[in-house]
């Protein structure tokens, strides 16, 4: 049977059971996407552990409990910036064949031609914190731009005028829209 | 903001968690005070640093024997499918996934639906098949593959394009085969696309891929039509009932032209379903709709942390029919992340001698794009697409 959450009562422990059991698998890929699986695991634990302590103060009326803790697994993920560029510079160094024949995505189609997971690192290695959160939370999490600004705690303009610098420093380094 | 898709379609992704793991976390969430830390004491070092040094050797020990644990009970990867001792190759899957494969789906169905693509000038599949029977006679039976190599098949808007790789290979299958099919003779051995007799294929050394799932050819000729009218494959139901109502209505109308199909509608509706993954240039809402539509057939197994030949990791779909003559395992697995095949097959496990074995496809990149084949590129295209 599928638990659905009822994320108005998130201060019962055991509904908070079912949003652990919801969501960690995914916040943990999310986390592990941007940087390595053992700090992610680390910081996907810590980002529940938060939730849980803070959980009397979610507010269903202002969101769901998705982007919430999307937005605490950001937070954390801040904290290892340095960790996360140079994972991207790795990656972008690294021999492009063996990277793309390594991964899990390795056979998920490219929509772009010519874009390869090197130069694709790269080029998120060129951002800058806020705009490459706000890219990835699109990219990883599928937010909406008003979700985005809700787990970011900025402005909608902050959002869009992040954006508008990340799609053309993408597209610099690139050479493509992506 | 289609325009990210890409990132998270090429991005390393990374692997699901093990129970142990999620067992381990999730407890630990919800034994937690679930209020805030206080901030250790100034003079506290020395015993926060004992604390912290009892921590990790806890840690450690309930990590080591998590370990145990895990190895214990099996959690290392068995073989689902082929002959005794062989893993075919379908894959195998882990003996313990971590959560049930209909919650999975319902994670994917969401993924795929909400996805935001980029529509460009062709889908493109990409993708290695092959097929597995048996061939020779009473005296010396051995099992053979027919390995087709890599296709890729570009679909555009007036038309559809396969390359191929090489030509197919037939190879018995393992040492024991080599050795039946050597000590017959080492009789040419023939795959699905000779030409029989014509071309000095004995009956019995030809691979005629007699596995009784002709049902995807009649399944897949509609869309032979839709793929080539891009139009008509974005304007395909979202919603699972109504998609599977459009097929329905569909097969309804050519058995009124013609002679009723012989296939049943839940074969025809499988059949559907993973041609429109693989070929059909459809809408992720629609996409979505056709992985609940195949998990609503009867008696579905879904199946979370199933790996490929590959060694690619995904949520499994297995479908067995049995028909008087025959028992049918249908197979597919799916990125979770995309919803996209990764590895399609179907395989006979019951019938006539020549009607065991399976076909199979490992799938290895699909998805619109904006690369042409070299025939469609040139000033006077040979092909259209």
């Amino acid at each position: 049977m599928i638990v659905v959450p009822d994320e108005s009562a998130l201060t019962d422990p055991e509904r908070f059971g079912a949003v652990f059991d919801s969501h960690y698998a995914e916040i943990r890929r999310y986390i592990g996407r941007r940087l390595d699986l053992d700090i992610a695991e680390d910081l996907a634990a810590e980002t529940f552990l938060i939730a849980y302590r803070r959980r009397h103060r979610f507010d269903p009326g202002r969101g769901e409990v998705r982007p919430w803790l999307y937005g605490i697994a950001t937070k954390l993920i801040g904290r290892h910036r340095r960790a996360e560029v140079r994972r991207y510079r790795a990656l972008a160094r690294a021999a492009q064949p063996d990277v793309e024949r390594g991964h899990d995505q390795r056979v998920v189609d490219r929509v772009a031609a010519g874009i390869t997971v090197g130069r694709l690192a790269g080029a998120l290695a060129r951002l800058s914190r806020g705009e490459r959160d706000v890219v990835l939370l699109i990219a990883y999490a599928g937010l909406s731009y008003l979700q985005v600004a809700e787990v970011l705690g900025v402005a909608g303009g902050t959002v869009a005028s992040r954006l508008s610098r990340a799609r053309a420093k993408l597209r610099d380094a690139l050479g493509v829209e992506i | 903001m289609s325009e990210f898709t890409v990132i998270d379609e090429m991005m390393p992704d990374v692997p699901p968690p093990n129970p142990g793991e999620v067992r381990r976390v999730r407890a630990r969430v919800l034994r937690s005070k679930g209020t805030r830390r206080r901030a250790p004491l100034k003079w506290g070092g020395a015993v926060v640093a004992g604390v912290v040094t009892v921590a990790l050797i806890v840690v450690t020990v309930v990590a080591v024997s998590g370990l145990v644990e895990n190895s214990a009970s099996g959690r290392q990867s068995a073989p689902v499918a082929g002959q005794p001792g062989e893993a075919w190759s379908w894959g195998s899957e882990t003996a313990t996934p971590a959560r049930p494969g209909a919650e999975v789906l319902k994670e994917v169905v969401r993924r795929v639906a909400s996805r935001r693509e980029t529509v460009r000038r062709v889908w493109r599949e990409e993708y290695e098949s092959f097929s597995r029977g048996w061939l020779g006679d009473e005296q010396e039976r051995y099992q053979v593959e027919e390995d087709s190599g890599g296709h890729t098949d570009w679909r555009g808007s007036v038309g559809v394009v396969t390359q191929g790789s090489r030509l197919p290979e037939v190879r018995p299958l393992t040492d024991g085969d080599k050795a039946a099919w050597e000590r017959a003779g080492s009789p040419k051995l023939c795959g699905t696309t000779d030409t029989g007799e014509a071309g000095g294929c004995a009956p019995e050394n030809n691979l005629k891929n007699e596995t009784p799932h002709s049902g995807s050819r009649y399944a897949g000729r509609m869309f032979g039509e839709t793929t080539v009218r891009f139009e008509k494959a974005r304007g395909l139901p979202k919603d699972p009932a109504r998609l599977k109502s459009y097929f329905m209505a569909h097969w309804a109308e050519q058995a009124a032209g013609s002679s009723p199909p012989w296939y049943s509608s839940d074969e025809l509706l499988w059949w559907a379903g993973v041609h429109l993954l693989r070929e059909v240039p459809a809408t992720p809402g629609t996409r979505a709709a056709a992985l609940r539509m195949l998990a609503a057939l009867p008696n579905m197994r879904l199946t979370d942390e199933v790996k490929d030949a590959m060694g690619r990791v995904g949520l499994s779909f297995e479908w067995k029919r049995e028909t008087a003559k025959h028992t049918l395992v249908y197979r597919m697995l799916i990125n979770r992340a995309t919803g996209h095949p990764l590895f399609v097959g179907v395989e006979t496990t019951k019938g006539k001698p020549k009607e065991i074995g399976s076909i199979g496809f490992l799938v290895k990149r699909v998805g619109w794009t904006d690369e042409l084949p070299k025939c469609a590129t040139r000033k006077v295209s040979p092909c259209r697409i």
